[in-house]
């Protein structure tokens, strides 16, 4: 295709202006995400929840430390048919959450949808009103002929090649782009507020709990019940004894 | 000052115990100036350094940097109340802090740490058999706090309850089994209770991790020691018995080689103390 020779006032007056707004939008959001979110009440059964799995997992993975009795004990304690931790708490109903019928999670959704996508609309309309019309950049690889109607929006010719952007579309590889840049340096902002104690109280909460504790249950105890105790100090002295010489040398 | 204050982000960072240390920093470099220059980080400094005087009982430094807090953060702020209570119970006014403890946790009830400054309450007014049953029931919710079960099995030594506090010290184990600390305290509880095999195992498990861990030595000649007394080699017990003995013996010898060369290069003046020490421990 020709090569086509873009005015000089497009790069400052368009192409700059457009990464210089993502940019400062998207730390507008940061912060005020920051200010209106809430304290997150965290729930006891989620709490207790997750450390039990943690104390599953560590049993079937540190097991063999430990003496056969200690760990038989345990296992039994987790998994017995009758009253075992796991298996009662498999029969319990996680709480369906609807979000339709919980209030509180549906004014959560909204905040979040709120808070992402109206300003991206929002700027993107205006972008597309105050700068349409013309080409703004090239991508320096060759697209296909379906992605013309998509990122050339304002501009309609049937012959310009795929590669060429409207301003529309470079605000849109600006949003994904800069998430990157974002986190490098808002991360970099939160220095002055780690402290032992929030940590650990994020720490117990484990947010990153599944939904669903039964399937999680489930799984656990199935594990369980697969794993065999290797007692790993079965011959430790011999194995003690046998480096001397390493010792030695120490 | 500049240095000071980067000392105090490191040890708060590391979690580092120099309590004495921060104090001195405190007394001398850094009360006399205004700290405002710092931002937020004065507030963080504050509160490390009103944690470290209370580790130090000195209850004036701790008067001021709470009140200097207070003025900042209001009543209403959980960390400052918890604080509050800390103070108090550090001056032994125990129901006022008791009390403080017992709102928090009406507002927000998976607080751990406040959960576990009422079990130290009660510890400190020596109650220990409430403090085990409160501890036994956090421990329900939060099965995965390794403090708390170090704490529980400290209790029930005190309470010289060993089976209990081998239960603890296998959690412990499981949470963190490569920690050579672990492996010696469990150890130790299995010799008290008398289970001599397993404390030898388990000395030796310390040996294999950590080869200068002097008590783990100690363990070794002393279970080696007392698994020979039960086990007289005579000429009518079997081949077997016989070997084991003669592991044990083999075994009680390195241990008394491995104490006597690693206090020669440490500290070389009180080898003859330990030789004495080493004889009357064996046969």
């Amino acid at each position: 295709m020709a090569e086509l020779l873009l005015d000089s006032a497009i790069r400052f007056w368009v192409f700059m202006p457009i990464v210089v707004i993502t940019f400062f939008v998207g730390m507008l959001r940061h912060y005020i995400s920051i200010i209106t979110a809430g304290e997150k009440p965290v729930d006891k059964q989620q709490v207790a929840d997750s450390q039990a799995l943690i104390r599953t997992r560590i049993l079937r993975e540190n097991g063999k430390y430990i003496p056969k009795e200690g760990f038989v004990m345990r296992k039994h304690f987790f998994v017995n048919e009758e009253n075992g931790y796991l298996t009662t708490q498999q029969g319990r109903q996680a709480p369906i959450r609807n979000p339709i019928t919980d209030p509180t999670m549906m004014t959560e959704m909204l905040k979040n949808n709120i808070s992402n996508m109206v300003p991206m609309i929002v700027i993107g309309g205006v972008i597309n009103w105050a700068f349409s019309g013309f080409l703004c950049t090239k991508v320096p690889f060759p697209l296909t002929y379906r992605f013309k109607p998509m990122l050339q929006r304002g501009v309609e010719l049937a012959t310009l090649d795929a590669s060429w952007l409207s301003s529309v579309s470079w605000y849109a590889i600006n949003i994904f782009g800069q998430r990157g840049i974002n986190n490098l340096l808002l991360g970099e902002n939160n220095a002055a507020d780690q402290t032992k104690m929030m940590q650990d109280q994020m720490n117990m909460a484990a947010v990153s709990m599944p939904q669903d504790p039964s399937k999680a249950f489930k799984a656990e105890r199935e594990g369980l019940l697969v794993v065999d105790h290797q007692w790993a100090f079965k011959n430790v002295e011999n194995d003690v004894m046998s480096q001397r010489s390493y010792f030695r040398s120490r | 000052m500049q240095s000071a204050i980067e000392k105090l982000r490191k040890y708060r960072d590391e979690n580092y115990r120099a309590h004495d240390e921060i104090i001195e920093l405190w007394t001398n470099v850094l009360s006399n100036r205004n700290l405002s220059s710092l931002g937020d980080e004065k507030w963080l400094i504050l509160e490390q350094i009103f944690k470290s005087a209370l580790h130090c009982s000195k209850q004036s430094i701790a008067r001021q940097c709470l009140d200097q807090l207070e003025k900042q953060f209001k009543r209403t702020s959980r960390r400052v109340s918890t604080l509050n209570a800390m103070y108090y119970e550090s001056i032994e006014e125990y129901g006022h802090a008791e009390e403080i403890y017992a709102s928090l946790l009406e507002d927000n009830e998976t607080d751990a740490i406040v959960r576990k400054r009422q079990i130290s309450l009660l510890k400190e007014q020596n109650q220990i058999r409430e403090a085990i049953s409160e501890l036994n029931s956090y421990l329900e919710l939060y099965q995965a706090d390794q403090e708390a079960w170090s704490e529980l099995c400290d209790l029930y030594l005190s309470e010289h309850d060993y089976t209990k506090a081998t239960f603890c010290a296998e959690e412990l184990l499981l949470i963190n089994p490569h920690n050579h600390l672990n492996h010696e305290r469990y150890a130790s509880i299995r010799y008290s209770q008398g289970d001599y095999d397993k404390a030898r195992t388990y000395y030796f498990s310390t040996l294999k991790i950590n080869p200068s861990n002097i008590r783990a030595l100690y363990g070794v000649i002393l279970t080696s020691t007392n698994l020979s007394i039960k086990n007289p080699s005579t000429a009518s017990k079997t081949q077997a018995s016989n070997d084991t003995n003669q592991s044990f013996i083999e075994q009680i010898q390195w241990a008394r080689e491995q104490i006597i060369q690693k206090y020669r290069e440490a500290i070389p003046d009180l080898l003859p103390v330990i030789e004495t020490a080493i004889q009357s421990l064996t046969l």
